[in-house]
């Protein structure tokens, strides 16, 4: 490669090092199912976008009224600017070095419920982070909210058909018995 | 020294030429039950000149003015907030009837022209930063109208 050739390539790189979003997701799981592997049928409290339930919770209005799957999400957002002045003023501004980060973590929550009582929880979470340059801010809040929340579903979708069974029994156990106060 | 004060002022007027001049921050309270209220605001004043339209399902709502702000008050459901210059910044709001909620707005170094950002704050920081901010002039659609999206386009001759 010729100087000039690796003196246009070496700040471009540069550029581009690091643009890509940084994902974190918890827990990590060994045994991964695969999304829609697995089917639990249940009344579902949720009142969001179908998109964002996961795969493996099947809303059924004929299901026991007596327990029910409530799931629910909440989102939390950071963003972290350097002062504009010190990055005019900062020379290495040109060959991309980071202008702010944003952070992101959604976290996901599925609970058996019956009556007040909660029977069993599932919880899972993605953090995200991506750094920005003059020459690329990379992923928006909107498309980071969207992949998170599609992987926490799909994350608890796992733990939840490794449950299958007890969560099965769980459900239909509740036939037979009312709800407790 | 005349040139210098010129200069001088000609530099100030530049940096605020694009701050809004409004009335000062006072809290909504005209908002219907079925709805929730957004306030967007921008407490800085760098990049003043920079003043990007803030939009929602393809309609602009107002621009985002240095040291401005405006209230849009939404229908339950997804809400996607976009900025866009030479780079393009979106938040996504689960809005719920009744409640309240802030979009922070700011515009960072760009390489041609500075890049927007904006961020969902907390309440609390929200309502304490927007005080500094100012109405941002002219009338913001209405949730019905952001429903039908932007009006379609005159066919081309």
């Amino acid at each position: 490669m010729s100087l000039a050739r690796l003196a246009l390539w070496v700040p471009s790189y540069l550029a581009l090092l690091g643009c890509a979003t940084q994902v974190a997701i918890i827990p990590q799981l060994t045994d991964k199912t695969t999304p829609g592997r697995c089917q639990i049928r249940a009344q579902v409290r949720y009142d969001g976008k179908r998109d964002y339930l996961p795969a493996a919770l099947v809303d059924d209005p004929a299901a026991s009224h007596a327990t029910a799957i409530r799931y629910s999400y909440e989102a939390q957002y950071g963003l972290n600017e350097t002062n504009p002045f010190i990055v005019a003023f900062n020379p290495l501004t040109l060959v991309g070095f980071p202008t702010g980060d944003d952070n992101f973590v959604v976290t996901g929550r599925v609970e058996v419920v019956r009556g007040d009582a909660t029977l069993r929880s599932y919880a899972a979470a993605a953090s995200m982070k991506r750094s920005s340059t003059v020459f690329y801010e990379g992923e928006t809040f909107t498309e980071m909210r969207r992949r998170g929340l599609l992987l926490v579903g799909n994350n608890l979708s796992s733990q939840l058909c490794k449950d299958q069974e007890i969560l099965t029994a769980l459900l239909n156990d509740s036939d037979n018995k009312s709800p407790r106060p | 020294m005349r040139t210098r004060t010129i200069l001088t002022l000609a530099g100030i007027g530049l940096l605020l030429g694009g701050c809004a001049s409004g009335p000062k921050f006072t809290p909504d309270v005209a908002v219907r039950s079925d709805r929730a209220t957004v306030y967007i605001y921008r407490p800085g004043s760098f990049g003043a000149a920079v003043r990007p339209h803030v939009v929602a399902n393809g309609v602009p709502l107002a621009e985002m003015q240095a040291q401005g702000y405006f209230v849009y008050h939404a229908a339950p459901g997804e809400l996607e907030l976009t900025v866009k210059t030479e780079a393009t910044s979106s938040v996504t709001l689960d809005v719920k009837a009744g409640q309240t909620y802030y979009v922070k707005g700011s515009v960072g170094m760009g390489f041609f022209v500075g890049h927007p950002h904006l961020v969902i704050v907390s309440n609390d920081v929200g309502a304490k930063e927007i005080t500094e901010c100012k109405l941002v002039p002219g009338t913001i659609p209405t949730a019905e109208e952001v429903a039908k999206g932007p009006p379609p386009e005159p066919a081309k001759k």
